[in-house]
């Protein structure tokens, strides 16, 4: 196997900067592109690599293609980049794969959206990912990157995404973040071949989480054991070690949340049990809060078993009595649990990874069950090299599908709204009806993250 | 009840696409109001109509309108229906085409049936199942579902599973309107004894040659059998590899490169996309020139035949070649042997479908799609089966390039899925029968 070359990779792939508590996510418009280019290459020099990753102040950075087009790119090469990048998140088609539709269309979107105005799809060009040990060195890192771009007029900020500090109000352990509806999250990543963290996994564990370099980084045989088509700019290899990022805002109703699970297992006195809200929220997850998944423990939560994450649901749990079959999670991953043979089914799962690098946006309420108006969810962020058969993939066919593992016609019970959810159960399934929308999304655009070596090479471009 | 298949492919009169097209377009925005009868007649699963542009390239003109049914009974009779329910419409459409005289009085029901070119592979999912069973089977598991949602349910929870599929048999039984499903439903012919005659349409070549094999050290005849056999087999085999060859040096000599081919298109495969994923079903229309010569087009007749058999007598029980996400597809090579037509009507997005041939079916589906061609070009192909679509990339661009927009579509029942369909069929089988208690069980989770 090609070992990753680290020093041309940027960071974000390999690692989400666990110990850099802060971040910000700075949107930028090129406004002279002669300029702008000459910043880039000072910027390729200041970039986090795979190779270095984790001293205070990490930099990392990605293009939209109406960014690389407004940087000099012809159309002939912007046509040798992947297609949905090309067109943009904001496409009828795209929109209804997506689930983008209703309060989550493109139209109400604070960034990523249509039109002239802050960073709408046509005026969000680059996107900054910063990072910092604590809030000084964020800003410091800020005024000196965002700084040295905008200086002259060369860029121009047009949003920026303020993420909550690591690792939040709420944390397990401070090994994995928790996200807004209380549970544990980014348990189960994908492991990429050739960073050497593959390395400590054996036999079956490799098997399920070990997917090939291909997969998020460009320039490696992937899951096919082909080379995934790369772009070209003056041509020359432009894709090598970069890949595509994917970033979403989704907005959560943490109230409405807590408020629909309360309601749901109320009792006639309305009063509320716990333990009733908690099984049915891990039954629409798929975990329970802890992360500790239902194959594993079907009936309360253990913290012991949150980290084991080599579970499958071919064996234990076919029918879907421990864990739904239309649960959050199992929809994400179905693992070994896709038709009869379990082997196959990882492999084949194993095609559609993605590395999620999102963070937690917006304060904890204060009260769970009150809605207090503040914006809050989870900016998604993720590494994949096929957009289509990765995250879209995710998205329309597992996530989004309303006939996933030959259901009926449920949706997503996080994602989807008035859905159906069916419990598997003895001696017959129960069905829960009408659970509202929970998730909004707010923002989203495809990105292209460069290798370094590529970054230079726009910076020098003569145009 | 018998499924049938017709494909009527007529050449649309030189200056009339425009103006089809729009009709079309129209008769699908006015799907509410069920404009062609489909629905009225009751016998259509899912049927299409879509334009396919002339084969010599983009300012070709001589475009062809292909409408394709899949149907319960005789296309004959059909026909004889649509005539007489949506005969101003389908008239409507047809005066656009070659032949028609534009007047009326004008033997409708002739002309399709004249124009008529058929399959040379139809699959169906689940042969004999009639749409109006397919309903009705959704229509009981629905009625069930309610009734265990409701407060007899409620009161169900907790009893032994014996007892609640009892409790359900008695609830359909009192029913007049889902009695019949207490009757099973018959299983056709082939479904039932479709693989033991496979079986015995392969033994008696495969026990020939064992026999030759066998007898070959001690008898001269066998011996010379046997080579000609092997002779025969060589033959072909390097036939069919020095032809790949050249399409391997053709290949890297074509120009513009198939990445290039393939961005030249983006605005058509967006037009294409348009129509998808309106619904939870997906409708695939798509073109491809066969290569030229005659190895191609026997060869393409020979795989075609032989996925006919295979649909036919072992593919028969809602999956085909491990793929059960299509309810009904077809490949037709057009009469001048120049072209291949393929029309799906699946469940799901594009994308997993593709995935779906690349990882489950690559090896049959290279076999068809490697004898045709187009400006993107199948990628190479060793052995027929090999290679060829697991070219993840390239294959996805070829597929996409020779797309055609579906113009008008139907579908009997958008909102299930082909595995919903076999699960409602399953539900009914065992609902009459005393089950033991693991089968009762299992019958209870498909609720």
């Amino acid at each position: 196997m090609t070992p990753l070359e680290k020093a041309d990779v940027q960071g974000l792939v390999v690692s989400g900067y666990a110990r850099m508590h802060h971040a910000r996510y700075v949107m930028l418009r090129v406004n002279t592109p002669t300029a702008a280019r000459r910043r880039l290459v000072d910027l390729a020099e200041r970039l986090t690599t795979a190779e270095r990753a984790e001293w205070s102040g990490c930099v990392n950075v990605a293009f939209t293609g109406t960014g690389l087009a407004a940087l000099g790119l012809r159309a002939d090469e912007l046509d040798t980049f992947a297609a949905p990048f090309r067109e943009g998140m904001v496409l009828p088609h795209r929109q209804r794969l997506l689930g983008d539709t209703g309060s989550s269309a493109p139209s109400r979107w604070q960034w990523g959206h249509p039109g002239r105005t802050g960073a709408s799809a046509g005026r969000l060009h680059v996107l900054l990912l910063l990072f910092a040990a604590d809030q000084p060195d964020l800003q410091a890192l800020d005024e000196d990157v965002v700084g040295r771009l905008t200086v002259g007029g060369a860029f121009e900020v047009v949003h920026t995404l303020n993420p909550e500090p690591l690792p939040g109000t709420q944390s397990l352990g401070g090994k994995f973040g928790v996200e807004h509806f209380g549970f544990a999250d980014g348990m189960s990543q994908p492991v990429i071949a050739g960073t050497g963290q593959e390395t400590g996994l054996g036999g079956d564990e490799a098997r399920r989480q070990v997917v090939a370099t291909g997969e998020f980084v460009l320039g490696y045989a992937n899951g096919y054991g082909r080379v995934t088509p790369s772009p070209t700019v003056a041509g020359a290899d432009f894709g090598r070690n970069g890949t595509y990022l994917v970033v979403r805002q989704l907005a959560q109703d943490v109230a409405g949340f807590n408020r629909y699970l309360a309601e749901a297992t109320g009792d006639d006195t309305g009063v509320r049990r716990d333990e009733a809200i908690e099984r049915l929220a891990a039954k629409l997850v798929g975990r329970w809060r802890s992360g500790t998944s239902l194959v594993r423990s079907p009936h309360r939560d253990d913290v012991d078993l949150a980290e084991d994450n080599g579970f499958g649901f071919a064996e234990v749990d076919p029918d879907g009595e421990r864990c739904p079959i239309g649960a959050h999670t199992r929809r994400a991953n179905p693992r070994d649990g896709q038709g009869d043979d379990a082997h196959r089914s990882i492999e084949l799962a194993n095609l559609h990874r993605i590395v999620r690098r999102g963070r937690v946006y917006g304060p904890a309420p204060r009260d769970p069950f009150t809605d207090d108006g503040r914006d809050r969810g989870l900016i998604f962020i993720c590494v994949n090299a096929n957009i289509d058969r990765q995250f879209e993939f995710i998205q329309h066919t597992w996530l989004n599908n309303r006939h996933f593992g030959g259901l009926y016609d449920e949706q997503d019970p996080l994602l989807g709204a008035g859905g159906t959810f069916t419990v598997p159960q003895e001696p017959f399934a129960g069905r829960i009806h009408g659970i509202p929308n929970f998730v909004t999304t707010r923002g989203g655009a495809y990105f292209f993250l460069p290798g370094v070596a590529a970054l230079r090479c726009l910076g020098l471009l003569s145009r | 009840m018998r499924q049938s298949a017709f494909t009527i492919l007529t050449d649309i009169k030189p200056g009339h696409v425009d103006a089809v097209t729009r009709l079309l377009d129209r008769i699908d925005a006015d799907r509410g109001r069920d404009p062609l009868g489909f629905d009225r007649l009751g016998t259509v699963h899912f049927a299409s109509l879509s334009i396919l542009p002339g084969s010599a390239g983009p300012d070709d003109d001589r475009a062809s309108l292909v409408f394709e049914g899949n149907i319960d009974g005789p296309t004959a009779r059909f026909l004889r229906q649509l005539r007489d329910l949506a005969d101003g419409t389908v008239d409507e459409i047809y005066r656009h085409c070659a032949g028609h005289p534009g007047e009326s009085g004008f033997d409708l029901v002739r002309y399709l049936t004249a124009h008529d070119i058929g399959t040379n592979v139809f699959y169906v999912a689940r042969p004999g199942r009639s749409v109006g069973e397919v309903r009705r089977e959704d229509r009981l598991r629905t009625r069930i579902r309610e009734f265990l949602d409701g407060p007899e349910g409620a009161a169900l929870r907790g009893q032994s599973p014996g007892l609640v599929h009892a409790a359900i048999v008695a609830y359909v039984r009192g029913r007049r309107d889902l009695a019949w499903a207490l009757d099973p439903a018959p299983v056709p012919f082939l479904v039932r004894n479709g693989r033991w005659i496979a079986g015995l349409a392969v033994a008696p070549a495969a026990l020939g040659l064992l026999l030759l094999i066998g007898r070959a050290p001690h008898q001269h005849g066998a011996r010379l059998a046997l080579l000609a056999v092997a002779a025969g087999a060589a033959a072909v085999a390097g036939r069919l590899r020095s032809a790949e060859k050249r399409d391997d040096e053709h290949d890297r000599k074509r120009s513009p490169t198939w990445q290039a081919a393939f961005a030249a298109v983006s605005g058509r495969i967006s037009e294409v996309r348009e129509f998808e994923d309106r619904g939870d079903q997906n409708h695939l229309a798509s073109v491809a020139e066969i290569k030229p010569g005659r190895f191609r087009r026997i060869t393409l007749r020979a795989v075609l035949a032989a996925v006919q058999a295979r649909a036919r007598l072992v593919d028969n029980r809602g999956s085909l070649g491990g793929i059960s996400s299509i309810h009904f597809a077809r490949w037709t090579m057009t009469p001048d042997g120049r072209r291949l037509i393929f029309l799906s009507n699946y469940d799901g997005s594009w994308e997993s479908y593709l995935n779906e041939f690349i990882d489950l079916a690559s090896g049959g589906l290279t076999a068809v799609w490697t004898n045709t061609d187009n400006a993107v070009g199948f990628p190479a192909t060793r052995w027929l089966t090999s290679d060829g679509a697991r070219d993840e990339a390239r294959f996805k661009a070829f597929a996409r390039y020779g797309m055609v927009r579906t113009r008008v579509w139907y579908s009997a029942y958008p909102h299930l899925s082909v595995p919903n369909i076999a699960n409602n069929m399953a539900i009914r089988r065992d609902l009459g029968f005393l089950l033991g208690p693991d089968e009762t069980r299992t019958w209870l989770r498909r609720l």
